[in-house]
């Protein structure tokens, strides 16, 4: 463990610092009531808005961020912000972890019609690309936070699946599992306690470079106007609101640039985080990639 | 070889078919009055609610999923999706008008991050671990962790509105006049390229110049996908026994790199190129809707947006068949380049 850390951290400036702002986004969403106080009796995933003005204001120290169109507050809204992002991408990783480890697990385990069948369907859902697909769901399934999640996870397990597959499949010949057949240990046993706990890792990989992906795709749905209702706290939702006001008004073009900069910038920080983060456990695990992105 | 191109093509329509079998089930969260619109042709038979239930029952929307499935099926396989609320046409129609206007953008950018992705990623793999890999590894990480719909929206702030350099859309006014009158030949519906066959320079500058910004913002992030790709491929094949002994018998760094490794080091990246078009294909979706450009992809968002579900489930018909074949050239080009592929 310490040499791991080592690796991932000490030896790796960059590393280092993504682990730092990744430790600040964690703080920020569990400590989101103390930094950006709800109003009491209100889900404190409403924005609170000041007023029904449509054109967004600057920052001032009322609203350190300024506000959205329609006077949502941003600075709120990128704080329990983070809280969705987290959420989204906690339910949405782990569900497709879960699936992906036993669709792929069962299929490698047993092989022949059955993983020739599995990887088949496996393959038709990876033939779309995963933002399109998740649109096409999230629009049959209709508008909220729900139905993007479930349009998320539905696309999101064939990589772990894949990965867990090509894992067993060189696993089941090796000798400790030939050992527990030979002592007759059953298969759902062998599967379970002696090959899946040592393909876990690259599956853990995966996870962590996955993060940032489905926060992005997640957020891009909300942009489009697939995402979370009106008013959630959500930076896709935030992003989207400025759509409106891109061009600047009377006082220059990037008179209203706050309404972009600050939800999009956190949200940019936030993925390039998970994906350096990704990048060094890769780096630490897998030996044979070393050096390589 | 032949086994595995067989094994391939007799796999094609059955996973064309498991597609269908995907977004029907899709449509099965929908009720039948939603879904009547997969199945008529002008709004104008859509007239009262007696109407509508009629409807529904002529084309049997109440009956078992397989039978329904089955009748949708034989639509499709005549290009027939229905009718899209979003685009006022049938939704066959609408996707035929807009796919020029989407295949000009991806062609136009694919050319520069195919050059650029190349080039990066092999420069940063022959200087591994010096000053410029790792910046050419910073930059490719940051322009993957990019969000598209952010970096669209940073170049339309600078370009558009501060700059005022580029436009979005797809022509300008003066210049859709003359493209929409009967004077100018539409061959291909790409405005580029009518405006070459044309003769007439002057479309194809304002084409382009409407093409810069949607095609600048693809370009940015996809590249850095190409570079990580190539970079890390070129690597692998620079650990292998043949590099050591091309090494040791003398030969140059710089034929041991361009000459022994990048040539093996290249099919991933073939393959890439393949799924490449489809990457670009799934960034038209956010791009197009920016820059309000009007092809494919804006469509999707739109019918998304305004739930004509006969829309977006036409585009997903049509989008899966468009990558599952796409997929299939390149496994098969693959085969032809790499004989390890063939044993498998």
């Amino acid at each position: 463990m310490k040499r791991i850390i080592k690796k991932l951290f000490l030896k790796n400036p960059v590393g280092l610092l993504s682990g730092v702002i990744l430790v600040a986004y964690i703080l920020i969403a569990v400590l989101a009531p103390f930094i950006a106080a709800p109003k009491p009796g209100r889900s404190p995933y409403e924005i609170p808005r000041d007023g029904f003005m449509v054109t967004p204001r600057g920052p001032s120290a009322e609203h350190w961020f300024g506000t959205a169109e329609g006077q949502y507050d941003i600075f709120y809204g990128v704080v329990w912000g983070t809280r969705t992002a987290f959420k989204i991408a906690g339910v949405v990783v782990s569900c497709g972890f879960l699936l992906g480890i036993a669709i792929g697990g069962v299929s490698g385990y047993f092989g022949g019609a059955v993983d020739e069948i599995t990887m088949r369907i496996t393959d038709i859902f990876l033939s779309f690309p995963f933002l399109l697909a998740a649109m096409v769901l999230a629009t049959v399934l209709g508008k909220g936070l729900v139905s993007m999640i479930i349009a998320l996870v539905v696309f999101r397990w064939m990589t772990y699946a894949r990965l867990v597959r090509s894992e067993v499949l060189s696993l089941k010949q090796v000798t400790f599992v030939e050992g527990a057949r030979a002592i007759g240990a059953s298969h759902t046993r062998i599967l379970v306690r002696h090959i899946l706990p040592n393909c876990i890792y690259p599956a853990l990989i995966q996870m962590s470079m996955d993060i940032g992906r489905v926060v992005m795709s997640a957020s891009a749905l909300s942009f489009l106007g697939l995402g979370v209702e009106a008013g959630y706290a959500d930076w896709g939702q935030l992003i989207s609101l400025a759509r409106n006001w891109l061009l600047g008004g009377s006082r220059g073009a990037f008179e209203y640039w706050h309404t972009v900069v600050f939800p999009g910038g956190v949200l940019f920080l936030f993925v390039l985080s998970w994906n350096i983060l990704g990048d060094a456990l890769r780096d630490v695990f897998d030996p044979r990639m070393r050096g390589v992105f | 070889m032949w086994t595995y191109i067989v094994r391939r093509l007799i796999l094609f329509p059955i996973t064309l078919l498991g597609l269908s079998i995907l977004v029907f089930s899709l449509s099965a969260f929908l009720s039948p009055q939603e879904r009547l619109m997969a199945y008529i042709h002008s709004p104008l038979q859509v007239r009262g609610p007696e109407v509508v239930s009629q409807l529904i029952e002529k084309h049997g929307l109440n009956d078992p999923m397989p039978v329904q499935y089955w009748r949708w099926l034989r639509g499709v396989l005549r290009f027939d999706f229905g009718f899209s609320t979003t685009a006022q046409e049938t939704v066959a129609q609408a996707l035929l008008r807009r796919l020029p206007a989407t295949v000009e953008l991806v062609l136009i950018s694919l050319i520069p991050i195919l050059v650029g992705g190349l080039v990066l990623g092999v420069t940063s793999a022959a200087h591994h671990n010096k000053p410029l890999d790792h910046t050419t590894r910073m930059i490719a990480i940051t322009g993957w962790s990019m969000p598209t719909f952010l970096l669209a929206i940073l170049i339309m702030m600078l370009f558009y509105g501060h700059l005022e350099w580029f436009q979005p859309g797809r022509l300008s006014y003066w210049a859709k006049d003359i493209v929409l009158s009967a004077d100018f030949a539409r061959y291909t519906g790409m405005n580029v390229l009518d405006g070459v066959l044309n003769g007439r320079w002057d479309i194809v500058a304002d084409a382009l110049r409407h093409l810069a910004m949607p095609a600048l913002s693809m370009i940015l992030v996809d590249w850095a996908s190409l570079c990580r790709i190539t970079r890390s491929s070129l690597l692998e094949a620079l650990n292998q026994d043949y590099v050591r002994t091309a090494r040791a018998k003398g030969q140059t760094e710089r034929k041991v790199v361009y000459r022994h490794a990048l040539r093996n080091a290249l099919l991933p990246t073939v393959t890439f190129g393949g799924m490449l078009i489809a990457w670009l294909m799934a960034g038209v979706v956010i791009t197009e809707t920016i820059f309000n450009y009007e092809g494919i992809g804006s469509f999707a968002a739109k019918a998304a947006a305004r739930l004509d579900f006969a829309g977006i489930l036409g585009f997903a018909m049509f989008f899966g068949v468009l990558m599952i074949t796409m997929n299939l050239l390149v496994d098969l080009g693959y085969a032809y380049l790499d004989p390890r592929v063939r044993l498998d």
